[in-house]
């Protein structure tokens, strides 16, 4: 990538014997809204803290905006943070709070207080400027928070988990609100998530991580349809997965053997299968069709029984037991004009879907 | 609430309340109400007058203490106040200074057995207050350990004479008693700082001694400030400690009190003394409070 916002450098983190980052290499583009994505435990927000200069990375090198930050202190960096508990000052108002940083910034008292006024526009505060922090319900907290590291005018915000303590509805009307303040401010946002729906919803691109290693970097697009190992598919979405035994290989086509449901034939998503790997072959919910009645076992289809039903409104979601296979089947249909119930709870079904929708994913 | 949930509010503290009411609310009356009687020889004048407070601040010779003019006919009682209140004032910033970056190295420097520091800061209080002040009178005294001490490094031929009995004996003492009573509440305070805001400070710019300065001792305020009060209030009227190892120049308004009760053998004049006391303690603290309290109004505003 040129000219990057963002390097990172083979970056280890150790905490005694543990382990938390494991060589981090990728760089983050200007301007771009970047979500690292992981389970608990997984070492995004100590990557977060890494680059706010909170913790310090015990090897390899981190850039930001063309400078190495080995040394550079918290203070002194080109980043501001939001945190995932807000960290609102209490001794303060809301607009002491959102000028914090100010005073740092070479400007007069007045462009100061305009900045500030801003600030509070921009994240809807009207009229709250001296209320203090206890008076605030936690969206107006999360805005704060916002405007406080926004009115710094940083390269990088970083974000840790800023949704994560909001209810559902306030936290989509949120999301939407970052996702236009970003594209408003330009800045680079760095997201951290738990929350693989929301880093699809706002992010460009989006690190997987677990167990201290980014397992991929892609758009939310490519994550979603061409996961590149089996934990990125389980993570991202639901993912049905049917053990099997490479039987033949044509390029980056694979078709194996499923014991005993079947026969499949996909497409690698990493290196290339070869004959006699054991694989699972993967297909997402929505990209299977469901038929009423027992068919004939196929390639790319098998037989099974409804096991449950869930409408859901817009779709239904279906599962579907095969012969041999320890999970249920997920079908999510939508459930469209003039379009029935496929069956109940005993019926039998046929599944089938296409051979692009399959992917080849090794066992791990 | 409730009138359920009041009544319960009440009886649980009502146990409280009575043994308040015993030990501080009965003394007290008691004594204001002594203090509107006078002596006469040797019995009790049960009717009312108010010659006891009209001998405090009538006007008189009076004397010079430290260049201030105690223009009283009486001026022991004023004079002892002012020196009590300047001596409790040095004795509790001492008190705050030491027990503050003990507090603050406690809460942000240990990490682990915290509760064992915190056991052996309270070691102290194992011993009683007499014996701790006593000590102090083996560590200061005539033939005491740093008398000892220096003749035996040789750096001094004769004992020094200056160290016990005095009114900087009497503040040091005070001020070793009382400190661990002010390291627990600034403690208490600085451990609640959610440490997310410590770090909300340097990433918005903040060096360490900025950050300490904004963040840090601001929250730390409602502990300070307690700790200030637990340390002043009671150390004004100490007569234990001035009496121990303050010898006659170290006197304090606690020691004239007890003198006229036991001694002198004039109560009510003491009683009206220890109220006199007690209204001046109330007033200083209130205007404390109110100035920290402007202060804060002041900073909102502007």
């Amino acid at each position: 990538m040129d000219d990057p916002i963002i390097r990172l450098d083979n970056v280890e983190k150790s905490f005694g014997d543990f382990r938390a980052l494991k060589s981090i290499s990728f760089d983050i583009a200007r301007g771009e809204f970047f979500s690292l994505l992981g389970a608990s435990g997984c070492g995004k927000t100590t990557l977060l803290r890494i680059l706010a200069g909170i913790e310090q990375p015990t090897r390899g090198q981190l850039t930001i905006d063309g400078k190495p930050m080995a040394g550079v202190p918290a203070n002194q960096r080109p980043t501001n943070m939001v945190f995932q508990s807000y960290a609102i000052f209490p001794h303060l108002s809301v607009r002491e709070n959102i000028g914090y940083g100010l005073v740092y910034q070479k400007i007069s008292k007045a462009e100061a207080k305009a900045r500030t006024d801003e600030a509070i526009e921009l994240v809807k505060l009207e009229g709250l400027g001296d209320r203090s922090a206890h008076q605030l319900s936690g969206g107006q907290r999360q805005r704060v928070a916002l405007a406080r590291a926004l009115v710094c005018r940083p390269k990088v915000l970083l974000l840790d988990e800023p949704l994560s303590a909001l209810d559902k509805k306030l936290r989509e009307e949120m999301q939407q609100e970052l996702r236009s303040l970003q594209r408003t401010v330009g800045i680079t946002f760095v997201f951290v998530t738990h929350d693989q729906e929301e880093a699809l919803t706002l992010s460009d691109r989006i690190a997987v991580m677990a167990g201290g290693k980014v397992l991929q970097i892609d758009t939310p697009q490519g994550l979603y349809e061409r996961p590149n190992c089996l934990d990125v598919a389980e993570f991202v979405g639901t993912m049905n997965l049917f053990p099997a035994k490479v039987t033949g290989v044509d390029g980056a086509k694979a078709v194996a053997a499923g014991d005993p449901s079947g026969e499949f034939a996909g497409i690698s998503a990493g290196r290339p299968a070869a004959v006699g790997d054991t694989v699972f072959m993967a297909v997402r919910p929505e990209k299977i069709a469901i038929r009423a009645g027992a068919g004939q076992a196929g390639r790319n289809q098998v037989a099974g029984r409804i096991s449950s039903v869930s409408y859901l409104g817009d779709r239904s979601h279906y599962l579907v037991a095969v012969d041999g296979l320890a999970a249920p089947v997920a079908v999510y249909l939508s459930n469209l004009a003039g379009q029935g119930m496929v069956g109940t709870p005993g019926a039998d079904v046929t599944l089938s879907w296409d051979e692009t929708s399959v992917l080849v994913l090794d066992r791990a | 609430m409730s009138a359920g949930s009041t009544r319960t509010g009440l009886s649980l503290l009502s146990p409280a309340f009575l043994v308040m009411a015993a030990t501080l609310l009965a003394p007290v009356v008691a004594l204001v109400v002594m203090s509107f009687w006078s002596q006469s020889g040797f019995d009790i004048d049960r009717s009312f007058t108010l010659k006891n407070y009209a001998r405090l601040v009538e006007p008189g010779e009076g004397v010079v203490w430290y260049g201030i003019r105690f223009p009283f006919a009486y001026p022991v009682p004023a004079v002892l106040m002012i020196k009590s209140l300047a001596m409790s004032f040095v004795a509790t910033i001492c008190v705050i200074g030491l027990a503050w970056p003990m507090a603050y190295f406690l809460a942000f420097r240990v990490i682990r057995n915290k509760a064992m520091w915190i056991i052996l800061l309270t070691i102290p209080f194992w011993t009683s207050y007499l014996l701790r002040v006593f000590s102090w009178k083996i560590v200061l005294g005539f033939n005491g350990a740093i008398n000892s001490g220096l003749m035996w490094l040789g750096m001094i031929k004769e004992p020094l004479e200056f160290l016990l009995y005095n009114p900087v004996a009497v503040m040091i003492t005070l001020a070793h008693s009382w400190i661990a009573f002010a390291v627990l509440p600034i403690y208490v305070s600085l451990e609640k700082i959610d440490r997310s805001l410590l770090e909300a400070a340097s990433d918005l710019g903040d060096s360490r001694w900025t950050r300490f300065r904004r963040v840090t001792l601001p929250l730390s305020m409602p502990g300070t400030i307690a700790a200030t009060l637990l340390v002043f209030i009671p150390t004004v009227g100490d007569y234990v400690t001035p009496t121990l190892v303050g010898g006659p120049g170290g006197m304090m308004i606690g020691s004239l009190v007890q003198q006229l009760f036991l001694r002198q053998d004039n109560a009510p004049l003491g009683a009206a003394v220890s109220i006199v006391m007690m209204l001046i303690i109330a007033a200083l603290v209130g205007l404390f409070l109110w100035l920290i309290g402007y202060a804060r109004m002041r900073k909102r505003i502007g």
